[in-house]
């Protein structure tokens, strides 16, 4: 028993002294405070010792810290902080740098990752706590975080890189792999640029960031980045920020919690050229994005495409692949063009939302129970140029009709607008117009009065015998079929077309060369807008 | 009897000419084919309480009341109310003819009612700078203008009208003392446009719109607004922003927004064939053009001023003259520009000057007679042939010329490096060292230079002389900066250029007539 007594006594004294040395080995390390240097030289520090893998450092008011070395396999430090007008920067043109901190980095300062200048830099910044928590760059009021890949490098190499390695731990086969994140935060009054890096296992949270250029040294720009892993990219209340030629991938199995980018509040930012493709719950989740564009934009594999909640926002060029759910769109006004979705359950869904939508096109669905190509619960859709039928929508049951308003119109919920680009040819004099007016409205049009369902008429018939194509923003535009405001289905109504010669009278009066009366139909869309390619075709005698 | 007849008589030549007043009336009722803007009716304004120069010292001083301890919670003084603008009522009462038949009548003045109102309150939450900024309504035909009390105009319409001549007479002088209005055309018709370019012309013939540049004040004076959503027949994109000024000196005395703002300041809908700029481009845009006009009152009143100018020459015989270069641009931007050059020659280095003001022209046979000739502007231009030809050869006979970008805009910049590089295709521009003998060894050596702060707003680490020269023979003949040095030598308080402060720019001025002297 003494001896057992002894024996652990002696052991809880050799711990106490091996905690203790540990503990006198890790320092908090500072930076001399007369202009910083080489990270790799004693010089540097106060006190004089390079910091090691368990020191905290701190990188004081206006040094200057070159980070010199390549520590793979190796970790720089512990936790880092960076006071206010502090800079780390990777040394340029010293080939590999790579630094390794196992803790939090506290930045008020400036980190400069600037990789853009030689193709032989290669800039590297891994985060590898164990610890969630402690696995983060944080940037802070006056700080900022630049990091910058040389750009025309071959195929998608990028020698910029953030990335988490925590210690990987083991888990039962089939279960879910412990998240590897870190979380790159920037807040209120700093900068954020981060351009042409690989990002893995980065979660890039932006909050509160002016970029309009009104408050110096606070800007957000994430261009042409890879992001893999579980990196994804959340910028809320960033004023006209711009994320743009971003490719966000994940083929994982197991999906990340959250969407591959999320952009809330944030007015006037522009979204453009991103592709997102892999195991996203969504692939871009806008909420309460107002005033805000979206250009260029491919989601693939994705459960759901992109779901938009806000107004006055803009659409363009947006493609879905593979998303069983595409397009979804809450509490939202804006305008949608050239939308192409492609093996959905269900194609596009609107609810308690006003859309303009030009050049909707949804192939290829994949039949599901729950699956629509359009499911309209409520308020208004206005089509323009798109092959869709009133047969691709669903209404449901509970669908609820707009109110009747004294002295206001009705509003159909869905409506069908074609471009009409109308040749013109025979023996065609000067200044010959197209007018279509509407064959069969219920009452005829006052004198002067605006017709309800033609746009741009009448309009020139120009040198190449054709009136406007729709690049001009002048093109004939007539209604072609509806859901009214009950959403029961109305065929497309009749219209009477006159060409018509020069103007002859005071009040705009012209004398009608030749007239017909057509009626809209599907063949009417026009898949390339601006084809030369005329929807009618009139020979004068 | 006869009495009564001739009453009679009288009540009915009064009733006629009633009824030809009202006859007139409605024949002046013009009928129009795009709808009117549907809002509301505005609410209520009225004029402005007291005369107040707006961005002054109001002098209001809140009654401090009782004493109170630092802890206790004290309430912040209410903002001062300035009022900025006048809503002009001009034109005529149109009618629309409505689809199910209904006649709507309507005043052309009114466009979207409460477009100020909205404006206004916009400018208030997003500037917070103390003031509650108001506007009202005014009949341009009206008299009392005056850019000291308001000095915005604000003019809205969809449709086509003309001035009269009291609203000419009006106009030019309010633009002439310094005020500046704002053209909306709300929805962005063609026909209000045009007709703000034709009736302007009657204001001022000799000047012109033109597009202001990407780097005008106007894009960056509380936003940066590189591109705006715009929603034009329906198709809905994003552009760089198209606004047209007619300058007085750099200033831009009217504004005129071609695609409308109306809707968006006012949360209407957008008409579908019109041309709009949508939600927050336009509240930023009018809130960036309502700064401009307020930062630039002092600007305009320095321009407004009658400065001296001497008819003959001043100092006989081998003097130093002035010759500002005259071409086919915006070239006399700084009044009275020798004044202040010279005088700033004269008292610091002694020279004898003629204040005679000359503009001399790039073909004139006299530009020979001046040693160096300043030349500046803010907008692009285009020499003709004989222009450039006259250039070069006054340049290789030994002449110099130093050039400056008014106001720092950029269009002049583009403008001179082009036409330079076609009149001396051998000349190369290159940047001059901070160690130039010019900056260094000249009349006053300068080592440093402090720029104006909206310079520095754009770029914050300038503070070294910008300049670029073109050396023919080893001389320097070309001296050019694209940042203004004029208007700090004019001491022109022009909040918004990108330049040299006032000193610094005398000083380099100086140095550069000194050095042309002595090379």
């Amino acid at each position: 028993m003494t001896n057992t007594s002894s024996r652990m006594t002696c052991i809880l004294a050799v711990c106490l002294v091996i905690a203790n040395f540990s503990s006198a080995s890790a320092e908090e390390i500072y930076s001399n405070t007369t202009g910083g240097g080489a990270w790799s030289e004693g010089a540097t520090w106060l006190g004089g010792k390079v910091p090691g893998p368990d020191d905290d450092v701190v990188i004081s008011k206006d040094d200057v810290i070159d980070f010199d070395r390549d520590d793979d396999g190796k970790t720089s430090c512990r936790n880092l902080a960076l006071d206010p007008r502090a800079l780390l920067q990777f040394k340029m043109n010293s080939g590999r740098i790579v630094m390794t901190v196992n803790g939090l980095i506290d930045n008020y300062g400036y980190i400069r990752m600037d990789a853009s200048k030689s193709s032989k830099d290669h800039h590297e910044l891994r985060l590898v706590a164990e610890d969630p928590e402690q696995r983060m760059l944080k940037t802070s009021q006056g700080g900022g975080l630049i990091v910058a890949g040389r750009g025309g490098l071959s195929k998608s190499r990028r020698n910029a890189v953030l990335i988490s390695q925590p210690p990987v731990e083991e888990v039962p086969a089939g279960s879910p792999p412990v998240d590897p994140t870190a979380i790159v935060e920037s807040a209120t009054g700093t900068t954020l640029d981060i351009q042409r890096t690989n990002l893995i296992n980065i979660y890039v949270q932006a909050t509160g960031i002016d970029n309009t250029g009104a408050k110096p040294g606070e800007r957000i720009n994430v261009l042409r980045n890879h992001f893999t892993g579980t990196s994804r990219l959340n910028a809320t209340s960033c004023d006209s920020a711009i994320i743009a030629d971003n490719l966000f991938e994940r083929d994982d199995p197991f999906p990340v919690p959250q969407p591959a980018v999320y952009l809330s509040a944030s007015p006037l930012l522009e979204f453009r050229g991103n592709t997102i493709r892999g195991n996203y719950p969504t692939g871009v989740t806008c909420y309460g994005q107002n005033d805000s564009t979206m250009t260029n934009t491919l989601v693939e594999k994705c459960a759901t495409g992109v779901y938009w909640y806000g107004s006055g926002f803009m659409i363009k060029n947006l493609h879905i692949r593979d998303c069983p759910h595409g397009l979804t769109l809450t509490s939202a006004a804006g305008t949608v063009e050239d939308v192409l979705i492609e093996k959905s359950q269900t194609g596009y869904y609107q609810n308690l939302s006003i859309i303009q939508m030009t050049n909707l096109d949804i192939r290829d669905m994949q039949p599901h129970p729950q699956g629509y190509k359009i499911y309209i619960s409520d308020d208004q859709l206005t089509l323009i140029n798109s092959p869709i039928t009133p047969e691709d929508i669903t209404i449901p049951p509970n669908f609820e009709p707009a109110p009747i308003v004294e002295g206001k119109p009705r509003l159909p919920a869905v409506q069908m607008l074609y471009y009409v680009v109308v040749q013109v040819d025979g023996q065609v004099p000067p200044e010959v117009a197209v007018e279509f007016k509407s064959a069969n409205l219920p009452e005829p049009l006052p004198p002067g009065a605006q017709d309800p369902n033609v746009r741009n008429s009448p309009a020139p018939v120009l040198k190449n015998s054709l009136t406007p194509f729709p690049r001009t923003l002048e093109p004939l535009i007539v209604r072609g079929w509806h859901l009214d405001a009950d959403a029961k289905p109305q065929p497309a109504p009749q219209y009477q077309v006159n060409i018509v010669g020069p103007i002859i009278g005071e009040n705009g009066e012209r004398k009608i060369l030749k007239t017909l009366t057509v009626t809209p139909e599907p063949g009417w869309y026009r898949a390339d807008a601006n084809e030369k390619k005329p929807t009618l075709e009139v020979t004068l005698p | 009897m006869k009495r009564v007849c001739a009453n009679t008589v009288g009540i009915c030549l009064f009733m006629i000419v009633l009824g030809l007043g009202e006859a007139s009336t409605a024949l002046a009722q013009r009928r129009v084919t795009f709808p009117p803007a549907e809002a509301p009716p505005p609410p209520p304004v009225k004029a402005p309480d007291k005369t107040e120069a707006s961005g002054e010292d109001t002098g209001v001083i809140p009654d401090p009341g009782p004493s109170q301890r630092k802890t206790q919670t004290r309430t912040p003084p209410p903002p001062t109310n300035l009022t900025v603008m006048y809503k002009l009522e001009y034109g005529e009462t149109l009618e629309y003819v409505h689809t199910d038949g209904t006649v709507q009548t309507f005043e052309q003045w009114k466009s979207f009612p409460n477009d100020g109102y909205y404006l206004m309150a916009s400018v208030n939450s997003r500037l917070e700078d103390g003031n509650n900024y108001q506007y009202a309504t005014k009949p341009l035909a009206s008299e009392g203008f005056d850019p000291i009390d308001i000095p915005l105009l604000f003019m809205a319409g969809d449709y086509d009208f003309t001035f009269s001549p009291e609203e000419v007479d009006n106009l030019r002088k309010f633009l002439s003392e310094g005020g500046t209005i704002l053209f909306n055309a709300a929805r962005g018709r063609d026909e209000f446009s045009q007709a703000v370019v034709r009736e302007m012309r009657k204001v001022f013939p000799e000047k012109r719109f033109m597009r202001a540049p990407q780097d005008h004040p106007l894009f960056n004076a509380r936003y940066r607004v590189p591109k705006v959503m715009t929603l034009v027949n329906g198709i809905q994109f994003q552009q760089p922003p198209e606004i047209y000024t007619l300058d007085i000196g750099t200033r831009a005395a009217a504004i005129l927004a071609p695609i409308g703002m109306g809707a968006a300041w006012s949360s209407e809908p957008y008409h579908p064939q019109g041309k709009h700029l949508v939600g927050e481009s336009a509240v930023r845009l009018g809130v960036n053009l309502v700064s401009y006009v307020l930062g630039a009152t002092e600007y305009g009143r320095f321009l407004a001023q009658e400065f001296p100018v001497y008819d003959g020459r001043t100092a006989p015989g081998d003097v130093f003259r002035f010759g500002l270069l005259a071409y086919n641009g915006s070239w006399d931007v700084n009044p009275s520009l020798q004044n202040s050059v010279l005088q700033g020659l004269s008292e610091n280095t002694g020279l004898d000057v003629d204040y005679a003001p000359v503009a001399v022209a790039l073909d004139d046979p006299e530009l020979g007679d001046y040693p160096l000739v300043f030349m500046t502007g803010h907008y692009d231009f285009q020499l003709t042939g004989e222009e450039a030809d006259g250039l070069k050869a006054y340049l290789e006979r030994g002449g110099m010329i130093v050039a400056t970008a008014a106001a720092g805009l950029q269009p002049f910049d583009i403008g001179f490096r082009r036409e330079l590089q076609k009149a001396l295709p051998e000349g190369e521009l290159i940047k001059l060292p901070a160690t130039h003998p010019l900056f260094l060894g000249g009349w006053n050596p300068i080592e440093r230079v402090e720029y104006t702060p909206t310079a520095l707003r754009d770029d914050p680490t300038l503070e070294y002389p910008e300049f670029y020269g073109v050396f023919l023979d080893g001389r320097l003949a070309v001296l050019y900066t694209p940042f203004d040095l004029m208007s700090g030598v004019n001491h022109e308080s022009n909040a918004y250029a990108k330049g040299v402060s006032a000193d610094d720019a005398t000083r380099i001025v100086i140095n550069a007539i000194t050095y042309a002297l002595s090379h």
